[in-house]
């Protein structure tokens, strides 16, 4: 069965360890943005993005997977998917 | 208080200056710039591949080229009126500013970074190096780690974020044994720049730098050696040169830009970068990332309003 409604909980979550990351505020971050064109977080901040998302939640996203990673939507679907 | 930053490489993706050839007079300076190069640089900044434009012997005149043409949008010809703002750039980014500051003419700046990036092409053609970014970790662990591996610190960017450089054994060893609570991340840069592995380019840069008569600045202008204020010429001109083999103290010049009290950064394309670093290392500015030209033209009413 598809998902096909965005768990509040994720977005919130992503919403704030981008906060803490890289200082761009949660009414900024929705779903369908791109973290380099749209959010100006470039590819070293969605690293550290990423080891938050694995210290918090547990999920671990490997580097050849995070290169293909370039929306927020990306980010949650990845958490969603190990749940 | 405004600053106007340069980028170094990294950001630029294939057609970035697409939007910016429909500016009238953009294409006019382009070929300028693509003449003082030696590259066709509207192609390269249109139509050619990441990996042609990742090259850092296109990376460099092209990206200082973007910077120029985005700052002559928004301010006119750089022979005008002195731009009302603190100038850095970090890493390639000091040659555009070179330019803004009225250090260097624009062309004079793109023929110079020319042969930076080629010098710098070659030199890394001659032992394999690279850079790895190191995210996070305690800082004193980090510098000791380079310094077991034989690394060198080349980038400092703050926000916890340091650019390891030297041979790929070296990076190799670090990324067997990383610091603790860090992540490292490779870049897709041919050489271990700002090392001395780069010294044949800082001679071959010198030696084409020799012949230029560089002009005060007319602006506040920082250096990467030490975030400190600049205000002769050939002083910048001769950090530009020492710099090929030095460290970026990127996190000097954002100590530097808070201390003035800066306000407002305004990025020239390929932006994000930069933007990116402020917003952890200098809270409470505001950041204009200049992506396309109706971004030049919010930050123009940003100009005019702050000039009153």
């Amino acid at each position: 069965m598809t998902q096909t409604q965005t768990e509040p909980g994720a977005l919130e979550t992503v919403r704030r360890i981008i906060f803490t990351v890289t200082a761009v505020p949660t009414e900024q971050v929705s779903p369908e943005k791109r973290f380099l064109e749209d959010l100006d977080v470039d590819s070293l901040s969605v690293v550290e993005i990423a080891v938050a998302i694995q210290e918090e939640l547990g999920v671990l996203v490997p580097d050849e997977e995070l290169v293909q990673l370039t929306t927020v939507q990306d980010f949650i679907s990845r958490i969603e998917t190990s749940r | 208080m405004l600053a106007i930053v340069a980028p170094g490489q990294g950001a630029q993706t294939p057609g970035f200056l697409t939007p910016w050839l429909e500016v009238p007079g953009v294409r006019r300076r382009l070929a300028a710039y693509s003449e003082s190069a030696g590259l066709d640089l509207i192609t390269l900044g249109t139509d050619a591949d990441a990996e042609t434009i990742r090259d850092t012997a296109v990376a460099q005149p092209l990206l200082t080229a973007a910077a120029l043409v985005a700052a002559e949008v928004i301010f006119g010809d750089l022979a005008g009126p002195a731009i009302p703002a603190v100038v850095a750039g970090h890493s390639v980014g000091e040659f555009a500013a070179a330019a803004l500051a009225g250090v260097l003419r624009p062309e004079e700046a793109v023929a110079l970074v020319a042969e930076r990036g080629r010098a710098m092409a070659e030199a890394s053609a001659v032992t394999p190096t690279g850079m790895l970014a190191v995210l996070g970790g305690d800082p004193d662990e980090v510098a000791a780690a380079l310094e077991r591996h034989g690394l060198v610190a080349a980038n400092h960017n703050g926000a916890g974020q340091v650019i390891a450089g030297g041979t790929t054994g070296q990076l190799d060893a670090l990324r067997a044994a990383p610091p603790a609570g860090a992540r490292l991340r490779p870049l897709a840069v041919a050489g271990a720049f700002h090392t001395p592995h780069m010294a044949p380019a800082a001679e071959r840069l010198a030696a084409a730098a020799r012949d230029l008569r560089p002009e005060d600045p007319r602006t506040p202008l920082l250096s990467n050696h030490d975030g400190t204020l600049v205000t002769s010429g050939a002083e910048y001109l001769r950090r530009l040169v020492v710099q090929v083999t030095s460290p970026v103290r990127w996190d000097a010049c954002q100590d530097t830009l808070a201390g003035l009290g800066v306000t407002t950064l305004v990025e020239l394309p390929p932006a994000g970068t930069l933007v990116n670093l402020a917003r952890r290392a200098l809270p409470g500015t505001t950041g204009h990332a200049v992506k396309t030209p109706a971004d030049a033209g919010a930050v123009r009413e940003l100009f005019a309003v702050e000039t009153v």
